[in-house]
């Protein structure tokens, strides 16, 4: 804003009184009207004339109108025109072309009795200032007259308008001088008769939402300039706002009309230089807005920008009209318009502003010589989240410096991501599951948000992988705040609950691993808990079917990503349904919530079904109890012995509880303990498959701990001050100094890395493998420990028992372990098929292995060097058929007699062999000479030769080869595969795609349902 | 009294996961795994290098001692592209003779099986200007280090090693050559990584590189893949032998049965290490076993290989015990000029099959059995016929403890060319055919040829 001089004009000037006329806009204003008229009575100005346009109200307001002023100076429109159709009307009339000013004047304003003079005084008086287009006055409040309502406004870069006011910001005079601003309102707006008949009047397309921004804008650009005075002052009711002017409800909300205004202005006003380059931004930033909307399921929002962005679209040929004129006027560049926007990023001030404010305290405190640990301890306590927010930036910078960069993360147990976004939509879709063995297995919905990920602007897939692992401990520690928040209440036992879950070791663990599946169910985990607490607990839900949905959806989630979660949701849900409050209304919505994520994920509910060891089993772990109890499921940074301070210290404070936290402070200290315990029985083998994950378990028991952490300090922070010195001081002495050990040998962790993941993460002999030409599998092993395999091998998929040389294993495709499988596991008869073919291979009677393996397409067999077991690494060495390749760092056996994955053959024993599932004729194959299948739009075409056609795909009896009408079916290979005998000529292909796509699309309209129904409110 | 009890949960639940912790890690600890699964398809595979010549006819002897029939795939090697593989079924308890190409001499074979265990071994006869059978049984796998002690580059001697790669990927290793007389090993430059393609067999001929040296040794040392080795000796005054070589490290103690020679044995010793060793041999006859003289109070020298005569008469059984790294073989010379040699066993077995290592009529079938333990053993013999007709009955015999037997000569006449099955249920023993055949007494060729371990899971019960 710029700042004027007032000052008195000459008196040569004042014999000549310019004319005014106040053009008064009612519509159904008869409540406040009175005041209105009566103010415009008291005007001081000599030559005001009043026309008033009533916008077809229905209140009476018309006859009173004209019983104060009479029916000349009435105008009645027979249907609401808006203020810009009402002030064309009054502009059709005689008296208005020719006055010198209008003053445009909304019914529930009231103007001060020299308003209207002052205004003219400041449009023509002020020495220096010509060209005064309009002028508005300090608005205040109809009913609270020290509270400033409207001191002149301004916008954003993209005209999203700006005040300079706070709510309920008092008038202590702050603003009393004449200001240049960028817009005034039009509740007092007092226009030059040359302004207007140049630039044209308000449009009316806004119907009076913020029109008043366009045209001062307008002005602006045809070199009117735009004044606020304070000496001239009004009280505006803003009836329209406050919803006590009788009209019909409004359909949309503010935003909807600020960013339809906003668009509309920087379309008509910007030059076109201007808007080569603030468009795109704004497209950009719209996008950035659109995404942050939606991932806060703030949808009604995100739906009005969308709106706001479509009523742009559709009046786009009226608005290049209107920009033409406004164009064809302009007599000032924009940098002159621009002074008087904010910059746009007008909160960034307002931080500082905050910081400022802040460092003005530490500086008032540091004058005062308050110690600077009392200084840094109250900073804590008043900001905890600010504190919190600034030390974890600065620690994540530091720790994730190494994983900044071009190229893809690699490394740790980090699925590789596609190349390209399209591929997660695609397999999304696909009935065919391209990855592992192949088969009719449905990807899991996880696969969607990874995709719209990757698929935003600037970001493929490696930048997308990348901000998932920065953004996901935040938000775990995000969700494990807000949980211990709504429990207890303070921000301070919050903020430190959720340090310590972030800097616990699971997390940790995670992080440095690269697994984004675990560190999402560590994101939702904390919000699981806390909704069942809330089910369970004393308070009523407001409703049992919304409570439901609520759970069910980051149940939904963590499943998605986790299928683990289900294991780990056991303790969770046995501890409520037995130590609960109300067990009755928590069982109703935990079932209910359950029934929800079931839904939620219905596509891979089959496979759950048919297979739950391998849906949602993981031999990942350590049956070493002191490290599970320091909450590490292995090994890497920050699961040191430092990792202790997490249970060290729900320990401690679960013994400062008070009785009013006790019951849920057991409960969760028990999730804790049993999660603990039963980490240890799924790491040692004692669980059935589909209940042994133990990383989940520990992420339970993590939950837990950090719950207590947050329940103990938030009984320490309820006055234990006023209590005699006892056990409880020393105690909360004792949980301080374990948390801030805890925290800062965590933090020191962090910073100094060392991640598991990373730029050139993969071991210097993977290019043997990568290198190696065409399609082909890879079956990773190693010692049946619990531990990952070599990057990027994953986690094992199942483990072959044969005594010592036990082994764990895992089948890939040539990149290794896929982002495409998240939240999906190995199933199906082909992996029984490896499970025999390697029980074979270590009953140590075989020499054939490779010939064994052949028809799963596995062209390597891969190791880390030292992780075979002895007897494991003899009976490999002595196959015939595997030859050991030169390699540092990984023991890789290639296989000698690999088949390609899809091809056709005339091989007698192969078809013989393939035929049934008898494994010696398996081994026994001699190599068969093999013609490609060729992959075509239709599918994959079968040379026109005689011969068996197969593919390495896992069987469904939904695939068919096509020739001339004839629909061949598959037959069962090796028990596990596809074979297609006589399908010369034939194209093969999947036929029912349809089923997957349909239940795609039931599943979108789910989860639309899920979020509409646990949507944010709309903001005001 | 509340804050006391709260204390007191704390404390209970850190006792329990205390105790929990430390009993479960120490009492229980984690599930064992279960024991290897009873395998479906068993199968293995045999490598022949047994090399060839102009007009030699060696034939491939595949024994089946199990209850089910083996289905054998045969592929023959050589410097080009293998053969297409012939694929044949041994019946149970039975004998299966193949005759395998061998113009190179570099020629080798592999016999692959499926669907149970057979025992492989070959008979070389020599043809096309040179005479004599040579016999040994094949190698089980293929490995990258091995010893082959048996070798001169004598006059009239033309000795080899036949190196063949049977596996998919290409083999590079390099030769190396140790003597009696040259005081370090011979690494020749053009047998340093050397590269064997995928499916080859080539023999590295001796003498070039170690000309009239009495014992020339080899150790081939492969740093990329695997292959298997034997030697092969053809001598110019009519006949040939060949011992398989030893994968490496060889072990300390090694048995070698033979005999019926002349009477004139060599054990040949191989010492590739860098320290002097002390070797000791136990001659074991049908009656005495003694030390072997020459061996007394005698030590190698490190890096060289040397040759011990051996005075024996009727069947025979070196046993001899070297320290780690020592490789020897038993050379031997039959009554007429041709030659038989073993590289012997490390470890007894219970029960065996031998092969017959007679090349044709008229025979004069010799088998050893020797027994180096401390306790007398029973062997029951059997037949696994290569043939048609009636088969003789088992017969048992009992083999002292430190002494070497031959069966009784009506059993082994009665099936000359098939082979045996030598089962021990209460010990364990070393056989070995040591066999003449041809000419017009039946003794113009001799061959030792060690027997066939049977695995424990196919010893027939």
């Amino acid at each position: 804003m710029v700042t004027t001089t007032p000052d008195r004009a000459t008196s040569d000037d004042a014999l000549r009184t310019p004319s005014v006329l106040a053009v008064l806009v009612v519509r159904n204003g008869l409540p406040w009207l009175r005041e209105c008229l009566q103010s415009l009575a008291a005007q001081t100005h000599p030559r005001l004339g009043v026309l008033a346009v009533d916008n077809a109200s229905i209140d009476g307001s018309a006859d009173a109108l004209e019983r104060a002023l009479g029916s000349g100076r009435v105008l009645r429109l027979s249907e609401d025109r808006g203020l810009a159709g009402a002030v064309r009307a009054a502009l059709d009339v005689p008296v208005a072309q020719g006055a010198d000013y209008l003053l445009i004047l909304h019914d529930d304003t009231a103007l001060a009795p020299e308003a209207v003079a002052r205004m003219v005084e400041a449009a023509e008086g002020i020495h220096g200032v010509e060209r005064v287009g309009v002028v508005g006055p300090k608005v205040v409040d109809w009913e609270q007259p020290r509270v400033l309502r409207e001191v002149g406004r301004s916008t954003d870069r993209f005209g999203h308008p700006y005040t300079p006011l706070q709510d309920g910001e008092l008038d202590q005079g702050q603003y009393d001088r004449v200001l240049e601003v960028l817009y005034v309102s039009s509740c007092a707006m007092l226009v030059s008769r040359a302004t207007w008949q140049r630039t044209g009047f308000l449009d009316e397309r806004f119907a009076g939402r913020h029109d008043d921004l366009d045209f001062c804008w307008r002005a602006r650009v045809a070199g009117f300039r735009v004044l606020m005075t304070p000496l001239a002052q009004a009280r505006h009711l803003g009836a329209g706002a406050k919803g006590e002017r009788r009209e019909p409800a409004r359909r949309r909300g503010n935003q909807y009309y600020a960013e339809r205004a906003a668009l509309a202005a920087m379309l008509k006003n910007y030059s076109a230089l201007s808007l080569a380059w603030l468009l795109p931004l704004h497209v950009l930033f719209g996008i950035i807005r659109l995404a942050y909307l939606s991932l806060s399921r703030r949808f009604e929002d995100a739906y009005e920008l969308l709106a706001a962005w479509t009523w742009n679209l559709i009046h786009l040929p009226s608005t290049i009209r209107r920009r033409v004129r406004a164009q064809s006027v302009r007599s000032t560049g924009d940098r002159s318009v621009r002074r008087f926007m904010e910059s746009a990023w007008f909160r960034v001030p307002r931080w500082f502003q905050t910081a400022e404010r802040l460092l003005e305290e530490q500086l008032e405190e540091e004058r005062e010589q308050v110690p600077i640990r009392t200084r840094a301890a109250s900073l804590a306590v008043e900001h905890p989240a600010l504190v919190t927010w600034a030390v974890a930036i600065l620690v994540g910078a530091l720790a994730y410096r190494e994983l900044v960069g071009p190229g893809a993360l690699e490394g740790g147990a980090l699925a590789t991501f596609p190349t390209q976004a399209g591929a997660f939509f695609r397999e999304l879709v696909s009935a065919v599951r391209t990855t592992g063995l192949g088969g009719t297995e449905a990807a899991s919905p996880a696969l969607a948000p990874l995709g719209i990920l990757s698929s935003l602007p600037f970001a493929g897939p490696a930048l997308g992988q990348k901000i998932l692992l920065a953004a996901l401990p935040p938000l775990a520690g995000l969700a494990m705040y807000r949980s211990i928040r709504r429990q207890t209440g303070q921000a301070v036992a919050a903020s430190i609950g959720a340090v310590a879950y972030v800097l616990c070791a699971v997390t940790f663990w995670a992080f440095s691993e690269g697994r984004i599946d675990l560190l999402v169910a560590l994101a939702v985990l904390p919000a699981v808990a806390d909704r069942l607490e809330r089910a369970f607990g004393a308070d009523r839900p407001t409703s049992r079917w919304r409570a439901a949905v609520g759970l069910g959806m980051p149940v939904a989630v963590g499943v998605l990503f986790l299928p683990g979660v289900v294991p780990a949701l056991v303790p969770l849900l046995a501890v409520y349904v037995i130590a609960g409050r109300r067990r009755l209304r928590g069982s109703l919505v935990a079932v209910g919530g359950l029934a929800v994520a079931v839904a939620l994920a219905f596509p891979l509910v089959p496979t759950w079904i048919d297979a739950p060891g391998t849906s949602f089993s993981s031999v990942i772990g350590s049956v070493d109890f002191g490290r599970l109890a320091r909450l590490a499921p292995g090994g890497g940074p920050g699961t040191w012995v430092v990792a202790w301070f997490l249970p060290v210290a729900a320990i401690v404070a679960f013994s400062l509880l008070g009785p009013g936290d006790r019951a849920r402070g057991w409960r969760a200290v028990t999730v804790g303990v049993v999660g603990m315990f039963l980490a240890w029985f799924a790491s040692a083998g004692y669980l059935p498959a589909a209940l042994t994950d133990a990383p989940a378990y520990l992420a339970v028991a993590a939950v837990g701990a950090a719950t207590v952490v947050g329940y103990g300090l938030a009984a320490v922070g309820t006055g234990i001050a006023r209590q005699a010195f006892g056990y409880r001081q020393i105690a909360a002495g004792v949980l301080a100094a374990v948390l801030a050990l805890g925290f800062a040998g965590q933090a020191l962790a962090a910073i100094v890395g060392g991640w598991e993941i990373g730029r050139s993460a993969l071991p210097s002999a993977w290019p043997v493998v990568q290198g190696s030409p065409g399609s082909f599998r890879i079956l990773w092993i190693g010692r049946a420990d619990g531990a990952r395999f070599p990057a990027p091998g994953g986690d094992p998929q199942g483990v072959v028992e044969a005594g010592l040389a036990s082994l764990r294993f895992a089948i890939t495709g040539r990149d290794g372990i896929s982002a495409l499988d998240i939240g999906r596991g190995p199933s199906g008869p082909g992996y029984a098929y490896v499970d025999r073919t390697l029980g074979e291979l270590l009953s140590g009677q075989t020499s054939h292995a490779g010939a064994l393996l052949a028809p799963l397409g596995v062209r390597f067999l891969v190791a880390e060097e030292g992780d075979l077991p002895r007897s494991a690494d003899e009976r490999l060495r002595a196959q015939v058929d595997l030859d050991l390749v030169p390699a540092g760092g990984l023991v890789i056996f290639q296989n000698a007699r690999v088949l390609p994955p899809a091809f056709l053959t005339g091989s007698g024993p192969f078809a013989r062999a393939a035929a049934g599932s008898d494994l010696r004729q398996v081994a026994s194959i001699p190599p068969p000479t093999t013609f490609a299948l060729a992959q075509t739009a239709e599918g994959l075409r079968v040379p026109d030769q005689e011969g068996i056609a197969y593919l390495a795909q896992q069987y469904d009896p939904g695939w068919r080869a096509r020739s001339d009408r004839i629909a061949i079916r598959p037959e069962l290979a090796f028990g596990w595969a596809l074979a297609f005998s006589d399908a010369a000529g034939a194209t093969i292909s999947f036929t029912r795609q349809w089923v997957r796509t349909l239940e795609i699309a039931v599943l979108a309209i789910l989860w639309i349902a899920v979020l509409w129904v646990t949507r944010r409110p709309a903001s005001t | 009294m509340r804050a006391r009890g709260q204390l007191l949960s704390a404390v209970l639940v850190v006792a329990l996961v205390v105790a929990g912790g430390v009993y479960l890690q120490d009492g229980i600890g984690p599930r064992s795994f279960a024991a290897p699964p009873l395998p479906e398809a068993p199968s293995g595979a045999w490598f022949c290098p047994h090399g060839g010549g102009t007009d030699w006819e060696v034939t491939i002897e595949v024994a089946n001692p199990g209850p089910t029939p083996v289905r054998v795939r045969v592929t023959r090697l050589g410097s080009g592209k293998p053969s297409s593989p012939d694929v044949l079924t041994v019946a149970p308890d039975t004998e299966l003779q193949l005759p395998a190409p061998a113009g190179e001499r570099g020629s080798s074979t592999m016999v692959e099986y499926f669907g149970g265990w057979v025992a492989a071994g070959w008979v070389a006869h020599a043809g096309g200007g040179e005479g004599g059978v040579a016999a040994e049984p094949c190698l089980s796998g293929g490995g990258r280090r091995w010893l082959v002690p048996d070798g001169t580059a004598e006059e009239n001697q033309d000795d080899y090693v036949v190196v063949m790669n049977p596996f998919a990927a290409e083999a590079v290793f390099t030769l190396t050559l140790y003597t009696t007389r040259r005081p370090a090993p011979i690494t020749p430059g053009d047998w340093t990584n050397v590269v064997l393609r995928p499916h080859r067999s080539e023999a590295f001929r001796l003498n070039p590189k170690a000309l009239g040296e009495s014992t020339v040794s080899t150790l081939i040392d492969v740093k990329v893949g695997r292959v298997a080795t034997s030697s092969l000796g053809v001598s110019g005054l009519g006949g040939i032998r060949s011992s398989v070589g030893i994968e490496g490290p060889p072990p300390t103690t090694s048995i070698l049965p033979g005999g019926f020679d002349q009477g004139a044995t060599d054990l040949v010793v191989m010492d590739p290490t860098e320290e002097a060793a002390s070797v000791q041999a136990l001659l074991l006859s049908k009656d005495t076993s003694q030390a072997v003289p020459s061996l007394v109070e005698s030590s190698t020298n490190p890096g060289s290989a040397a040759t011990y005569p051996v005075t024996t008469e009727g069947p025979s059984a070196l046993v001899v015990r070297s320290p780690a790294g020592v490789a020897v073989a038993r050379r031997s010379l039959g009554v007429t000029s041709d030659q038989g040699s073993t590289s012997g066993t490390g470890t007894p077995g219970q029960a065996w099959v031998i092969l017959p290592a007679v090349a044709g009529p008229p025979t004069h079938p010799g088998l050893v059995l020797a027994n180096p333990g401390t306790e007398p053993v029973e062997v029951t013999l059997s037949y696994l016929p290569a043939a048609e007709g009636p088969v003789p009955s088992p017969v048992t015999v009992q083999v002292p403890a430190g002494r070497v037997l031959g069966p009784p000569r009506s059993f082994l006449e009665a099936k000359p060319f098939s082979a045996i099955l030598a089962v021990a249920p209460g010990g364990t023993f070393v056989p070995a055919a040591a066999s003449y055949s041809l000419g017009r007494e039946g003794y113009a060729t001799y061959a030792v040829s060690l027997g066939v371990p049977i695995p424990e899971a196919w010893i027939p019960r």
